[in-house]
């Protein structure tokens, strides 16, 4: 599946709004996702993109995220919700 | 032996994962198929590689910055793409993404650093499984100096 039409924007409000990243201002941005009061991923996005995430910087973005492809979609698309990328990052053992 | 129901001559879209890239979904005629086994494999030496960048190693002999240096040099791994080039460590999950491989490796030192820092300074009982291995990696990897 390509990861070619990853919207900047969209990616970024994804990750705000659903899963709670709050990045920090910076060169490039940086974000934990804190669960059970532990940092457990760090999540990166380049600072100041505009338009279309290209398929390197994206699919890092999704490893970081610790999503396959098919979630990584999912998450973009609406389909998985806060609690739903909780319980992945759970059911994964990495908290 | 494989009893074959139906054959189907119709594109489809491919979802790969893991660095091999193996096969887990694929998507038809609008509809999500999850691959539950793969029954065989052969060779692709022509299609599948479109968005898959050239990828090989560098070296890193410093962080550019002072206040830091490598006990040792490490092997970063560089991804070429059409308009962008990816520059990642995989061991604690950094990386970079620039027009240029200078400027990824420049960003890359710098998103290092700015790990290292953050991972020194958080209790060690307020990291997860993965941020308290990079921060034994990176404790082993790198030495901070005095002054900054």
């Amino acid at each position: 599946m390509g990861l070619l039409n990853v919207n900047y924007g969209e990616l970024i409000r994804a990750l705000e709004q659903k899963v709670g990243l709050s990045f920090r201002t910076g060169r490039e941005r940086n974000a934990w996702y804190v669960l059970d009061g532990k940092k457990v991923l760090r999540v990166t996005v380049p600072k100041d993109h505009k338009g279309t995430v290209g398929t390197g910087l994206a699919d890092q973005i999704r490893k970081n995220l610790k999503l396959t492809k098919l979630e990584f979609k999912d998450l973009l698309a609406c389909p998985i919700t806060g609690s739903d990328y909780e319980r992945i990052i759970r059911d994964k053992g990495l908290v | 032996m494989l009893a074959v129901a139906e054959f189907i001559g119709r594109q489809i879209e491919v979802m790969t994962e893991g660095e091999i890239k193996a096969p887990v979904a694929f998507r038809l005629g609008g509809r999500e198929y999850r691959i539950a086994e793969i029954l065989d494999v052969w060779q692709d030496y022509g299609f599948g590689l479109a968005e898959q960048g050239v990828v090989r190693n560098a070296m890193l002999c410093d962080l550019g910055h002072e206040g830091y240096s490598l006990r040792c040099p490490i092997t970063v791994i560089i991804e070429e793409y059409d308009e962008e080039t990816v520059a990642r460590l995989p061991e604690v999950e950094a990386f970079a993404s620039a027009a240029t491989e200078p400027e990824a490796l420049a960003l890359l030192k710098e998103d290092i650093i700015r790990l290292y820092e953050d991972l020194i300074s958080t209790p060690e009982e307020q990291l997860g499984t993965l941020p308290w291995q990079w921060r034994a990696a990176l404790l082993r990897l790198i030495e901070k100096h005095g002054a900054p």
